[in-house]
């Protein structure tokens, strides 16, 4: 047997039974697949419903989704190159005496495996997407395939644009300046398109989507041109869409051999620094996002005795990592839900919910969670509530100014009122201090646990678990005051920042390790 | 043999080597000294094929990026990096299958020198990093390479790792293998060099073969690299 194929078949088969073996695993497994069965089956009743949206906004959202993922990862080649590859292939595939083609070919099919794994998410959004455009399940897959060939076809661009720019960097520059023109052209003519056809609205701009020119933007044009025919049924637009993915491939191996054959180094950057990454994250070490080049300013920590001095770092560290006061992920959280106000201008709690929703995943990347994978914070001889207060400090800015700037559009576009807007701003921060104190909850309840995937299944759990009370509370006084849905936000804030704080007063000793 | 001729290599406008040569003949055992920053990983992965550069190496009088010299190649690099997936005896087995090899026994000797037979059905994520290590230094000798590089191989290795590598080196040279280690260990090579390289900032500063002088390797190393500082 080829030894490459040798190494996929060995994988996949020590994987299956790792799986089987690990009751943690299988729990995971069965409850995403009970979520995905749920997801089909809930689809497939929703997609009957009576009014939906025009479908044409799914192959905008399609289109942008398409074009962000492009974008993220090709970007990639003006800095690591593509990482198709681990470490484990670098240090014994590619000292080895295998085709550089034959072992291309490998990397290329594995990141493919990889980005459908990733993608998987995509089909949970099945009951929203379903109800909303009246589509079926089968159109979540479509939307699935067409992103794992747009990571694919990604990666291949990150890879060239790499190769030519590396050992050059007028080059480099030259071409991420056109790159970048590129990027800007297509999202002025997609402005310009809506305004001339009677200004900037959703509807112009989702029909600026749909014109031919929108078509010639790289990869995720086509793709999620190919995906839209699919969901239409036209097999015209799937074909145009694989001669081009064809043409991509075969343009990129003659790119590849023109310029340079031996590609190794165009990958090896970017696999040692998500090798790196991998390791810290196996350590309990989350990872820095840091910029490539950082400004280290004014050099000492000036302020700050005891425990304070965790604060003071965190600022030096915020500056440093130009994480001003909002970081990427907040910008990104304001982002999505301006654009779902628009989708459901109707329906701001939804909006509000959704908000709340992106929250969970976003807040543990907060600096205060960075503190407890490093040592020192357990050292300071300082007292525990103390410690956990001042390293939660420097992430409340954050959380409010996002809360602010989230709530915000649900009051201009949703037309939400002056008071519900500002209670759901509190209800916003609420949901910030009870996520928190659930992270500190996991923190004491699994410790140095090393069972990530089952720990954020329990994360999520407890989220639910102990939003409920507030939830409870909005209720119960909605159903009592119905015209004044501000009392039941501030009723749920009262209760969450209650909860937050019995389940911060319970986990005080974490930094004890008891 | 190894042959390094005229090596540069640049990432962007930073000079990683510049200019660098030598040569390690057959039975000889190289060592490659330098402080962090010298430049010494990076002729490591010009040497193995990783990375593009400007000058020749040829391994037996071929070019090192051609299959035939890479099959002649063994490469332990600093950081081990094991399969998760794969079990220990299927490492052993995918690499000769990498190389077209048949199994000779070898794989399971070194797999006993190295305390590691009976792990053999481990997963690699099973196994701790010094044990990851020890398979790295199996998987690269398996296939009986002519030239062996090793990046810093005595890192998180237990003494009996230690021994046994040591005893490995001495093996290698007496099989008519050309060594290169890379090490900032001074001491646990100190009996068995035949040649020293000292590169600082790049530049192959200095080469010393055992019995030009009654220096020990510590004191070559900051004879040199100290002087450098003062220069």
């Amino acid at each position: 047997m080829k030894p490459l194929l040798y190494l996929t078949i060995r994988k996949a088969k020590n994987g299956i039974i790792e799986f089987v073996k690990s009751p943690a695993r299988l729990i995971i497994g069965a409850l995403f697949a009970c979520m995905l069965i749920f997801s089909a089956v809930t689809s497939g009743s929703a997609h009957t419903s009576h009014y939906t949206r025009d479908i044409t906004e799914l192959y905008a959202i399609i289109f942008a989704l398409y074009s962000v993922i492009f974008v993220l990862i090709s970007k990639n080649g003006f800095y690591n190159g593509a990482s198709m590859f681990t470490m484990q292939d670098v240090n014994l595939i590619f000292t080895s005496p295998l085709k550089q083609n034959t072992v291309l070919s490998f990397g290329l099919i594995q990141q493919l495996g990889r980005s459908l794994m990733l993608g998987f998410f995509i089909l949970f959004q099945s009951g929203t997407v379903c109800s909303t455009y009246g589509v079926g399940f089968e159109t979540l897959v479509y939307i699935l395939i067409g992103y794992g060939v747009t990571v694919f076809l990604s990666q291949m661009t990150a890879m060239v644009i790499y190769s030519l720019t590396c050992s050059d960097d007028k080059k480099r520059k030259a071409l991420k300046s056109a790159y970048t023109a590129v990027i800007f052209a297509f999202g002025a003519y997609a402005l310009y398109t809506a305004y001339i056809n009677g200004g900037i609205t959703l509807p112009n701009l989702v029909q600026a989507t749909q014109t031919l020119t929108a078509k010639f933007f790289p990869v995720s044009g086509v793709i999620a041109y190919a995906v839209s025919g699919a969901i239409d049924g036209s097999v015209k637009e799937i074909i145009i869409g694989l001669i081009y993915c064809i043409v991509f491939w075969a343009l990129y191996r003659v790119a590849v051999s023109l310029i340079n054959s031996d590609y190794y180094e165009d990958v090896l950057k970017s696999t040692e620094n998500s090798f790196s990454a991998i390791a810290a994250r196996k350590e309990g070490k989350a990872s820095e996002n840091a910029p490539r080049n950082v400004k280290t300013g004014k050099i000492g920590i000036n302020k700050g005795v005891g425990a304070s001095v965790i604060a003071e770092k965190h600022k030096i560290e915020n500056r440093r990592s130009r994480k001003l006061i909002l970081s990427t992920v907040s910008l990104v959280q304001i982002i999505i839900t301006t654009v779902t106000c628009f989708i459901f201008s109707d329906e701001p709690v939804a909006v509000f919910a959704l908000s709340v929703y992106m929250m969970t995943m976003s807040i543990a990347s907060g600096r205060w969670a960075k503190e407890l994978s490093y040592p020192y914070i357990y050292l300071i001889p300082e007292s525990s509530y103390k410690k956990l207060l001042y390293m939660v400090k420097s992430d409340i800015p954050s959380v409010v100014l996002e809360s602010i700037l989230c709530c915000i559009p649900i009051y201009f576009i949703c037309y939400a009122t002056v008071a519900d807007t500002l209670a759901m701003i509190l209800a916003r921060i609420s949901f910030a201090f009870l996520i928190i104190a659930v992270n500190l909850l996991l923190q004491k309840v699994f410790g140095e646990y090393d069972k990530k995937k089952l720990i954020v299944v329990f994360y999520l759990l407890f989220i639910m678990l102990f939003s409920i009370p507030g939830i409870f509370a909005a209720t119960a006084v909605f159903v009592v005051m119905p015209f004044y849905l501000s009392a039941a936000f501030i009723a749920m804030s009262a209760v969450n920042t209650a909860v937050a704080l019995i389940l911060a007063f319970c986990c005080r000793r974490i930094l004890e390790n008891v | 043999m190894l042959k390094v001729n005229s090596v540069t290599k640049k990432y962007g406008k930073v000079l990683a080597n510049d200019n660098i040569s030598f040569d390690i003949a057959s039975g000889e055992i190289a060592v490659l000294i330098g402080p962090n920053g010298a430049g010494k990983s990076t002729i490591i992965k010009c040497i193995t094929g990783l990375l593009r550069f400007e000058g020749e190496i040829t391994v037996e009088g071929m070019n090192n990026k051609g299959r035939q010299a890479k099959a002649l190649i063994g490469y332990i690099p600093e950081m081990p990096a094991v399969y998760d997936m794969l079990t220990v005896g299927e490492h052993l087995q995918f690499m000769l299958r990498a190389y077209n090899m048949t199994d000779d026994g070898y794989g399971d000797e070194l797999l006993k020198r190295f305390e590691l037979f009976d792990k053999k059905d481990k997963l690699g994520k099973e196994l701790s990093k010094g044990m990851q290590q020890k398979l790295s230094v199996c998987c690269a000798l398996v296939h009986r390479p002519k030239v062996v590089i090793f990046d810093e191989p005595m890192v998180g290795l237990d003494p009996h790792a230690i021994k046994q590598l040591k005893d490995i080196f001495l093996e290698l040279k007496n099989s008519g293998a050309s060594v290169l280690i890379s090490t900032h260990m001074l001491d646990s090579v100190e009996t068995f060099w035949d040649t020293a390289y000292i590169m600082v900032g790049g530049k192959l500063k200095a080469k010393k073969t055992m019995g030009d002088s009654t220096e020990s390797l510590e004191e070559l190393f900051f004879g040199i690299t100290e002087s450098g500082d003062k220069n």
